[in-house]
């Protein structure tokens, strides 16, 4: 106990009455080491909380049980190795050398036993289920799942650190290191090292507070200009905009602008509501019913206020409201179809622009696994037959075809013919001038003469798939076989001969056109045309298995069936069925293919298209992704007012993440309102302004160890340019940012503030400074640079370019503040440890020498036993320093 | 009809595109490797097409006689560029045969001449030359490691359904043939694909199955002369280059079994890969690879450590003078030979090589060793030199006989690479971990003195050792501490109280270092965290352990200040639990925690 530490608690004694006992056991308390040790062992519990999974912390027992059998068994024989020879040996160097080496052996024989027979036995394997593990399921379901990740915390690992509980500890920890600083050692220059440390934590601490108060961290994405004439990439557009780290925002644009609105509360690892869509869906009438969307009934309910600036609330009708209710932490967005009330969209209906849906299901009579055979659902396909791309569905062996109402009779008798002679291919021909008619197997290579008409068509191509994509409005990215016929035939007109290519359609006859040979239009391009109407060509693809569903005028559907072979029949009257096996459901298919069957599920007036998520299995998805974001939908309620009544109207959509707001339209999701109203949705992360500059990417260089090794360094040539209306700086300049040699902009460039102590003062107050940032190299465009590496490798290139480079941007206000306390933590330790004992040698030597001195002189009158205090003193200091005897 | 309907279904499985189809997930593709450079187009096999008709392959014996016949040294001693660096054969060979086998080398099992049968084992280099040249001869050989019980179970259980003994016999080599795991490996990959150990256990059959049949990509054998250029392979010579000639001469010669005539290829084929570039081949770079792979100073420094650990201990315990100058003097080899090893891996890595899990064991027990060797010498109590002996046999045998990753030099990640200030923080770390060490080896020391003296009468216990030569014949663990602090100084013994207050000292002087390093060895990396990372603490579970490790030292100095019972012994326990701390935040966190520093 330190002299002080006596003197404060006689203080303490002194000053305290008994009524303030309580506050006398807090000051004393806060004085101790005791509690110092107390909460050091919380703030390493709760790092261990924060950073381990729930689940590995579950397997303590059964490791200690591991641990322990194998320790035993190396024990207890190399203690029967210790005890043999103790029997057998006297006292002695023989006795140690044997014991030692048997002691060895022994607990080498103890391992290799256990290794050999007990560990094989004892240790856990999860598939069989073998082994030694206390709570298996429980390891099993959170082996990666940290406290901070569960419903209801929801955190990050920066979150979770500066969550109330590890900030209450640590102030509490300050606040007694102070005080017990203050009441326990003496303000003297031997404790000038425990001074020293516990100042730098005060200061680290303090520096801490600053630093996170003000602390701003993200990413940013500077994009390659477009390649020069020598190959190197052009100057990049500015960017002044980077992307925070953690918070996301909703950006909604209505007409006006983009309007971004802060979002809190937003989960990051747990599913919520997966299962939430706007109505009735297409999945839903098909059966779909996965595990997943039958999962923990999480429900979630935020809402997203519009930002307090007026201009930018006024950005959006102030009716329009946003609200999370749903959240997908990895998943997939799939297509889906959900049913609307067509009264709902009264523009729809009343421009004819409804779109219907037809659900068409395939069941099988295919035994399952364990050999039973039921009628099932094996398959939906959802047929919108207004949409040329939405109307089939075809995967080479069958194809399912919903005709759109208003396919004319001509075109239904085309498809209802048969093809002579069971080909895969055929042609109806018609000339309709000369009242001519066949249909005829078609052969690549095969030339037909049609009778007088002067027309003489050969097969040239029979094509699965367009030769080129389909660029037709309407009809871009659909597919259909196509024939492609040369015809030769006299002009009546003219009397000229004529040849042409006529490019047949199987699946989307509006679209078939005529190329004519050995012409070509004033712009180089083809000469194209519309089929000559003298000639009518239909192709039947019989390739698959076809099945083309109509509705007839009456309401009546009707079924072309086009089995192997070319073999066709049709079914008139196709009813709508819940569960055609509960009854005889009429044949559609199964006259061709034993045991599957078509039927009718359901038909909806209106449909809208929409993606929904499905979860990423556990196995498939990647660890850096998790809690980030990436993979993340966000399920967003949009509700705005209706006119004339209390209900307002509701959307719901899923939105995916947008990592870089803007870089792939696709993740862009719309919202349109019955009352014509349309709100554009991105979920992204919050965008920051750079305050008063803006940068552009130069150039990027990979540099790789020689021989095209690894890579080395990456770097990117920047320009930092002043910008906005309070611009940070005069004039841009160049600056190349390598890793571990970021740029810091815009105040201090660098050796711009000069050397020397101004310098470095100049530099202090900067870095204390919010608004200067770092950009330290964060990603590059692999893909682009190993892309037009293998290029300029061909020769095809002058040089690799990249398309971008990826910032990582953040200040660090106050780091200097922090970097201070941690110099006084590194000089006070090593004053602790090794000059304050020998400080208190060299005085303890003194007064010794001292006391000798008048011990002898005393001795010389008269001799009495005195302890001198500041023996004592010293003797209590060299203790508490720490040092050797 | 049924194969239609089959052929159906099986085409709804892979529609392109419908309602609730979800794609198939990527994850399902084998894990990747770099064992074999990816090479953009087919590259032919340098050494000849070899045949592929198992009919054909020799007998054992006469390959056994044909590699102990021929010289692969020249072809050893080639440099290749392979996994983004320059190596030599021997290195790239050590590598692939050692991920194949489980093994340093692969063996056959030939007749003894004596109606036996014997072990035969082979020069990585001749096997990986053997298994481009004639992989034929491997198909039903036990080659492949499979380190998986029940995936290799699974293996032979379909291979040989009907021989039990035979099914015995491969299962105790650990391995399967390359037929069998081509033929069976999709269905057993089909059956467990969702199941961890065995996804992880047949990725790694696979890429062992890819080194046999594809090791010829990895034949990058000609150097560029430039260094912006990649090295080539040998098939891309032009038709007709002396090397092109010399490997196909080579690969024929070797078919053939012909010993003379594949020596003299062997001589060809190096001579003109040399020559291609006679001043830019790295000479010296692979003298000194070959050095360090002959050398093999990791291991052999381990056991050094181990005999000079076992003749202090023995000195310690029967006063005998001479143990101790060999224990110090192995201790003084060992330090030598440990020392040469890092620093010649350091110059082939071509940077300060701390840098992965594998080599900041070789250097955390090269920092512990010379640090408790100088005190041992500064201090003379030879019990530092016993707890730098026992480091550095324990952390080098973990580090050379457990698998950790990072044994095979590789290129350094680039952030690594950038920034003088990571030496000094990884070194600084890397120093406090081996000072831990030390510490937690003096403080096992003070809780066996402690608890040996417990078990006798408390008079045993505080009997003095006798001695008049410096022994203590006590033999009892309080005279043999007593002897490691200060043999000479205290020819009659110390009490044990005496000598567990000097163990106590001995730990502290090492743990107060191990506290300061640790200390500064985590501001200097939030030093650099700083610089590079743009935030000075992240809580990264490596920065949140490296702060709970330093947190149990400032428990162990506060403690001792307070009223607590026994201070050297708390001290003790707590230097265990740090030491165990510090191996969580070492390979736990590495190994089992997501987080920046997954290259350390």
């Amino acid at each position: 106990m330190s002299a002080k530490w006596r003197r404060s608690l006689a203080w303490d004694d002194a000053h305290f009455p008994n009524w303030a006992a309580p506050a006398k056991f807090v000051l004393r308390a806060f004085s101790s080491i005791a509690l110092a040790v107390v909460l050091l062992i919380l703030v390493a519990l709760y790092g261990l909380l924060a950073s381990v999974p729930i689940g590995m912390l579950a397997l303590i027992p059964t490791w200690v049980v591991y641990v322990g059998v194998a320790a035993g068994c190396a024990f207890v024989l190399a203690a029967c190795g210790v005890f043999f020879v103790r029997r057998f040996t006297s006292k002695g160097a023989l006795r140690f050398t044997l014991s030692l080496l048997l002691g060895l052996v022994g607990a080498a024989v103890g391992a290799w036993f256990f290794s050999d027979s007990i560990w094989p036995g004892l240790r856990y394997d999860p598939v069989p289920e073998t082994g030694i593990r206390f709570f298996p399921a429980f390891v099993e379901a959170y082996q990666e799942t940290t406290l901070r990740r569960l419903p209801g915390l929801e955190m990050t690992e920066l979150e979770f650190y500066s969550w109330w509980p590890l900030q209450l500890i640590l102030m509490l920890f300050v606040v007694n290191m102070v005080t017990a600083t203050v009441r326990r050692i003496e303000f003297t220059f031997k404790n000038l090292g425990v001074l020293t440390v516990h100042t730098g934590i005060v200061v680290i601490a303090l520096g801490s507070v600053y630093y996170q108060g003000l602390k701003r961290e993200g990413d940013m994405l500077l994009l390659s200009g477009a390649p020069l004439a020598d190959g190197s990439p052009g100057l990049g557009r500015p960017e002044r905009i980077y992307y925070d780290n953690i918070q996301t925002s909703l950006f909604v644009y209505q007409h006006r602008g983009w309007q971004q609105r802060r979002l809190s509360g937003v989960p990051r690892y747990n599913d919520y509501n997966l299962g939430v869509t706007a109505g009735l869906t297409a999945s839903e009438v098909a059966g779909f019913e996965p595990a997943w969307l039958n999962g923990p009934d999480r429900t979630l309910s935020v809402e997203i206020p519009a930002p307090k600036d007026e201009a930018a609330r006024a950005l959006i009708d102030p009716d329009i409201e946003f609200r999370i209710i749903g959240y997908a932490q990895y998943a997939e967005s799939v297509d889906d179809w959900v049913q609307l009330d067509p009264s709902e969209d009264p523009l729809s209906a009343q421009r004819g622009d409804l779109i219907p849906l037809n659900i068409v299901q395939l069941t099988s009579r295919l035994p399952d696994d364990d050999g039973n055979v039921e009628d099932a659902r094996a398959f939906a396909f959802t047929l919108a037959p207004t949409e040329p791309t939405g109307r089939y569905s075809d995967n080479g062996f069958i194809s399912v075809e919903y005709l759109p109402i208003g396919t004319s009779p001509e075109r239904i008798r085309d498809l209802s013919e048969q093809i002579p002679g069971g080909a895969p291919h055929g042609l109806v021909i018609e000339v309709p001038g000369a009242g001519l008619r066949r249909v005829v197997p078609a052969q690549i290579g095969r030339a037909i003469t049609l009778g007088d008409t002067g027309y003489t068509i050969t097969v040239q191509q029979l094509l699965p798939e367009p030769p080129f994509p389909i660029v037709t409005e309407g009809y871009e990215g659909a597919n259909s076989s196509v024939a492609v016929v040369r015809v030769s035939r006299t002009v009546p007109e003219t009397g000229e001969a004529e040849t042409y290519e006529r490019y047949i359609y199987s699946r989307f006859p509006a679209i078939d056109q005529d190329i004519i040979v050995g012409g070509t239009r004033a712009d180089g391009r083809p000469n194209r045309r519309d089929p000559e109407p003298g000639l009518k060509l239909t192709y039947l693809d019989a390739t698959r298995v076809g099945a083309q569903f109509i509705d007839t005028p009456t309401g009546d559907t009707r079924v072309i069936v086009r089995g192997p072979g070319g073999a066709v029949r049709v079914v008139e009257g196709l009813p709508i069925e819940a569960a055609p096996w509960n009854g005889e459901p009429m044949p559609v298919l199964r006259d061709f293919v034993p045991n599957l069957d078509l039927w009718i599920a359901d038909k909806w007036r209106h449909a809208q298209r929409f993606q929904r998520p499905v979860p990423v299995a556990e196995l498939d998805r990647q660890g850096d992704f998790i809690g980030t974001h990436d993979k993340a939908l966000l399920a967003v309620e949009v509700t705005a007012r209706r006119s004339g009544s209390a209900e307002p109207m509701r959307r719901i959509v899923w939105v995916p993440f947008s990592k870089y707001m803007g870089l792939d339209p696709s993740l862009q999701r719309r919202v349109s309102f019955p009352d014509g109203r349309r709100v554009d949705l991105v979920f992204g992360r919050v965008q920051r302004p750079l305050p008063g500059f803006q940068l552009r990417l130069v150039d990027f260089e990979m540099i790789a160890y020689d021989n095209r090794g690894a890579p080395r360094d990456y770097q990117s040539t920047l320009i930092v340019e002043p910008a906005g209306q309070n611009p940070a700086l005069e004039e841009p300049y160049r600056h190349v940012t390598k890793l571990n040699a970021p740029l810091t902009a815009p105040f201090h460039k660098d050796g711009a503030d000069g050397a020397g102590p101004i310098g470095f003062i100049k530099k202090l107050f900067v870095g204390m400074n919010p608004d200067q940032f770092k950009f330290s190299q964060a990603g590059w465009d692999k893909a682009g640079w190993e892309t037009t590496q293998a290029a300029t490798d061909r020769g095809e290139m002058p040089r690799p370019i990249a398309n971008f480079t990826i910032l990582g941007v953040g200040n660090n206000p106050g780091i200097y503040v922090i970097a201070l306390g941690g110099i006084l933590m590194s000089v006070g330790i090593p004053w602790a440890f090794y000059v304050k004992p020998w400080l208190v040698r060299r005085e303890s030597a003194r007064l010794r020498a001292q006391h000798a001195k008048g011990a002898a002189e005393e001795s010389a009158s008269e001799p009495k036993p005195v302890v001198s205090p500041a023996v004592e003193e010293h003797s209590t200091a060299k203790e508490e320093a720490g040092a050797p005897a | 009809m049924t194969a239609r309907v089959l052929a159906l279904l099986i085409a709804l499985i892979t529609f392109p595109y419908a309602l609730f189809a979800q794609t198939a997930p990527a994850g399902n593709a084998h894990p990747e490797t770099e064992a074999v450079t990816n090479a953009e187009q087919e590259i032919p096999n340098p050494f000849g097409e070899p045949a592929l008709i198992i009919d054909d392959t020799v007998e054992a014996t006469e390959k056994h006689e044909f590699a102990q016949q021929i010289d692969v040294e020249p072809l050893a001693e080639l440099a290749v560029s392979h996994g983004g660096r320059v190596k030599v054969m021997d290195t790239l060979a050590r590598e692939t045969v050692s991920f194949i086998t489980g093994k340093g080398a692969y063996f056959d099992v030939v007749p003894d001449g004596e109606g036996g049968r014997e072990k035969a084992s082979y020069d990585p280099v001749f096997t990986l030359f053997d298994l481009i040249i004639d992989p034929a001869y491997y198909v039903t050989k036990p080659l492949i490691h499979v380190n998986y019980l029940p995936l290799r179970q699974a293996y032979l259980n379909k291979a040989l359904p009907d021989d039990p003994e035979t099914r015995e016999g491969w299962k105790k080599l650990g391995k399967i043939s390359p037929l069998m795991a081509d033929r069976y490996g999709q269905e057993i990959f089909a059956e467990h694909e969702f199941e961890d150990p065995w996804r992880e256990a047949a990725g790694r059959v696979f890429n062992a199955l890819q080194l046999w049949t594809a090791s010829e990509n990895n034949m990058l054998l000609v150097t560029p002369g430039d260094p912006d250029l990649p090295w080539t392979h040998v098939s891309q010579l032009p038709d007709g280059h002396p090397a092109k000639a010399a490997a196909l001469e080579l690969g024929a010669a070797w078919r053939a079994l012909d010993v003379e005539r594949t020596n003299s290829a062997i001589a060809m084929l190096t001579q003109e890969l040399r020559a291609i570039d006679e001043a830019g081949y790295p000479t010296t770079r692979i003298g000194l690879e070959m050095a360090y792979n002959r050398s093999n100073a990791f291991e052999w420094g381990s056991w050094l450590y181990f005999f000079s650990l076992l003749a202090l201990l023995l000195a310690f315990g029967t006063g005998r003078k001479w143990l101790l100058v060999t224990g110090v003097t192995t201790l003084i080899i060992a330090l030598v030979l440990h020392t040469l090893g890092f620093t010649a891996r350091s110059l082939i890595a071509e940077r300060f090589a701390i840098q992965n899990q594998f080599e900041s064991m070789t250097g955390i027990s090269l920092f512990a060793a010379i640090v408790g060797f100088a005190l041992a010498a500064f201090r003379k109590q030879w019990i530092f030199a016993a707890a730098a002996s026992a480091t550095g046999f324990l952390v080098l045998i973990t580090a050379t006989q457990t698998g950790i990753p990072g044994s095979t030099i590789e290129r350094e990640a680039a952030i690594l690479n950038t920034s003088i200030l990571l030496k000094y923080h990884v070194t600084t770390v890397l120093v406090s971990y081996g000072l831990i060490t030390l510490a937690f080896i003096v403080s096992l020391f003070y809780l066996g003195t402690h608890y040996m003296a417990r078990l006798k009468t408390p008079a045993v216990a505080s009997v003095e050792a006798r001695s008049s030569t410096g022994a203590a014949l006590s033999a009892g663990p309080e005279s043999v501490a007593a002897a490691a602090l200060s043999p000479e100084a205290r020819p009659v013994a110390a009490s044990v109280k005496r000598t567990l207050k000097d163990l106590d000292s001995a730990q502290m002087i090492i743990l107060q270092l191990a506290f300061w390093t640790l200390g500064v060895g985590i501001l200097l990396g939030a030093w650099w965290a700083d610089h590079s990372w743009g935030r000075w603490w992240a809580f990264d579970p490596k920065e949140t352990w490296a702060l709970i490790t330093w947190i149990v030292y400032l428990i162990v100095i506060h403690l001792r200040f307070s009223n607590i019972k026994d201070r050297g012994l708390t001290t003790a326990w707590l230097s265990v639990i740090g030491f165990v701390v510090m191996l969580w935040t070492y390979f736990g966190v590495n190994l089992l925690l997501p987080g920046l520093h997954a290259y350390a």
